[in-house]
């Protein structure tokens, strides 16, 4: 490979690392949970595995949707969806918690949300579903 | 291979079998069909190591029967694989088992079990757990077997190579409450050790040896701090209990020649290497992220009263930058111990006549003259590493890291010359590279 290939090797690679994120993410949970909203704080010590329970103290059942997981973390803590990964794999291997639940798209932690009281997700729209309640919006 | 992978099963099985009928029967009833819920998921490293020092064994830490030697690609230091099966049996109820095959302390590579407990969480402040567990002394998880959560290629070897009885059989309880804008934490455990102490070449395990401590947890938006401390008491110590009737007859001998100084050394040693049982350590740590930055310190006090002994500290840091799947890094690391200062003055002069009664005393000195600053020689250690690396996340579950480390060893006990004795003063750059992967 010539010099100049590779160097635009790593420049796109640096590039893609730099991504520009400019949708919005809300967090959804039941309009059944008693949860009216909820703060910054609160949303990354429950996506982060560091509380279990949600605020009205029932048992948290925390959904990610998989394709949007990176810009949710960059959006809501500032971090790298890998340095994210990589938290994950220390509670995991060590047994403090488990990590969320993985959907494949929106429509699918929207559905969960509507049935499961104790359910809380992000997504990337404010959801249709009237029995879907959104307690914190993340603005680009 | 094909006995130690049933064997590795059977383990996890049989605690999670263990685990499952412990939380039934603390329930009253089995748990509901839907809340049950089973994982299997498992990580693993594929590590090289490489460096061109003769006569010199690097390894990461001393519970490695062999290290990786000058010219050689060694794949046995770094590389592990570990299978973990977690059951969710109610939404307080948990069960988790985990085994690690790596290079063991004999040269194998049979799984043993790290982790194996039953988990009961009441609620969002108590977390209790019973079984197999970890010592809570790394930064980065509890383990040092997984090197997908780690930066750098491996845990410090200075600091953390010393370390190597950190599993235990026994219960902890972990407390937390919100605290300015972060969680405090403080666990307690104990339990029994399962571990052995190394030195030199040589596995001497602790018959009956218990853990305890305890450690406090500040964990906040971009920084977290820890304060760690730990025992690990052992009831009796046998590593060097056939030097006591030796010193016993030497204490005895001196004190008929008048020499009364060394007749009370031997003789307080003798009793030393038979009662002195406590190992421990004193740590603190920092971690700090903000964006792409990120930073680590540790520092730790180490001493290990089990003849001969050791006293000292390790500290560490790391500071990265990530920048998207690429996160380069720096790491620095250093550990200084010296054997417990004891005293054995066996340099004074022997009278040429003795009686009949004392023929065995030259003799038994001699032979204290030779061995002695040996094993005190066991326990010294003077080592620095500069490192610097690259992390780069290939996928969601795979991180490639190349890293170069600059290990400078005034003496070392976890580096070995290549016929497996600890080393005098050593230099060398490790080039490590390795695929860390998690499933």
């Amino acid at each position: 490979m010539r010099i100049p290939a590779l160097a635009s090797l790593v420049f796109a690679l640096l590039l893609s690392a730099h991504e520009v994120v400019a949708e919005e993410f809300v967090l959804i949970v039941n309009r059944d949970s008693g949860i009216s909203n909820l703060s910054r704080e609160q949303a990354s010590h429950l996506f982060l595995g560091r509380v279990k329970m949600l605020p009205t103290g029932a048992r948290a059942n925390v959904v990610e949707v998989e394709p949007l997981r990176a810009g949710f973390y960059r959006r809501l803590l500032g971090r790298e969806i890998a340095e994210i990964n990589a938290y994950w794999a220390r509670l995991q291997f060590s047994g403090r918690t488990q990590p969320p639940l993985r959907v494949p798209d929106s429509a699918a932690a929207v559905a969960r949300v509507a049935e499961d009281p104790q359910a809380i997700a992000f997504v990337d729209a404010v959801p249709e579903d009237a029995r879907a309640r959104v307690v914190l919006r993340l603005g680009p | 291979m094909l006995t130690v992978i049933p064997r590795c099963f059977a383990a996890i099985a049989a605690t999670a079998l263990c685990a499952t009928s412990a939380a039934v029967s603390a329930e009253g009833a089995p748990a509901p069909e839907a809340d049950a819920r089973w994982s299997v998921s498992g990580f693993g490293t594929l590590g090289a190591v490489w460096h061109d020092e003769g006569d010199t064994q690097f390894r990461r830490s001393v519970d490695q029967r062999r290290g990786a030697r000058a010219n050689e690609l060694d794949f046995s230091i770094d590389s592990t694989l570990g299978l973990q099966v977690h059951g969710a049996l109610t939404p307080q109820w948990s069960v988790m088992a985990q085994a690690v095959m790596n290079q063991g302390r004999h040269g194998e590579w049979g799984p043993h079990l790290v982790w194996g407990f039953v988990k009961y969480v009441p609620n969002d402040w108590l977390e209790l757990r019973a079984g197999r567990l970890v010592t809570d002394i790394y930064l980065d998880g509890d383990s040092r077997h997984v090197g997908y959560a780690y930066t750098a290629v491996r845990p410090y070897a200075d600091v953390y190579g010393r370390l190597t009885y950190d599993n235990f059989d026994g219960v902890d309880a972990t407390v937390q409450h919100a605290f300015g804008d972060g969680l405090l934490r403080f666990k307690a455990f104990g339990g029994r050790t399962r571990g052995s102490v190394f030195l030199n070449q040589r596995e001497h395990p602790v018959p009956i040896g218990r853990s305890f401590g305890a450690t406090l947890d500040w964990i906040g938006a971009e920084l977290s701090l820890k304060l760690s401390w730990g025992n690990m008491v052992s009831t009796r110590s046998d590593l060097y209990a056939p030097l006591r009737p030796l010193l016993h007859g030497v204490a005895q001998g001196a004190h008929a020649l008048g020499d009364y100084g060394l007749a009370a050394q031997a003789s307080t040693l003798a009793s030393e290497i038979t009662d002195s049982n406590r190992i421990g350590y004193l740590g603190a740590a920092l971690a700090w992220e903000r964006g792409p930055f990120s930073l680590q310190l540790m520092g730790t006090e180490m001493s290990m009263t089990v003849f001969p002994g050791f006293e000292g500290w390790g500290a560490g840091a790391t500071a990265a930058y990530r920048m998207g799947r690429w996160k380069p890094y720096v790491t620095w690391s250093r550990s200084i111990l010296d054997p417990k200062d004891r005293q054995l003055d066996l340099n004074r002069p022997i009278p040429g006549a003795l009686p009949a009664a004392l023929a065995g005393y030259p003799v038994a000195v001699d032979y204290l003259r030779g061995v002695y600053p040996s094993i005190m020689g066991y326990t010294r250690h003077d080592q620095a590493t500069i490192g610097a690396g690259v992390r780069y996340d290939v996928a969601d579950n795979v991180a490639l890291k190349l890293q170069v480390d600059r290990v400078d060893a005034k003496r070392s006990s976890t580096l070995l010359d290549d016929r497996g004795y600890v080393t005098g003063p050593r230099a060398l750059t490790v080039f490590s590279a390795t695929l860390d992967f998690v499933f």
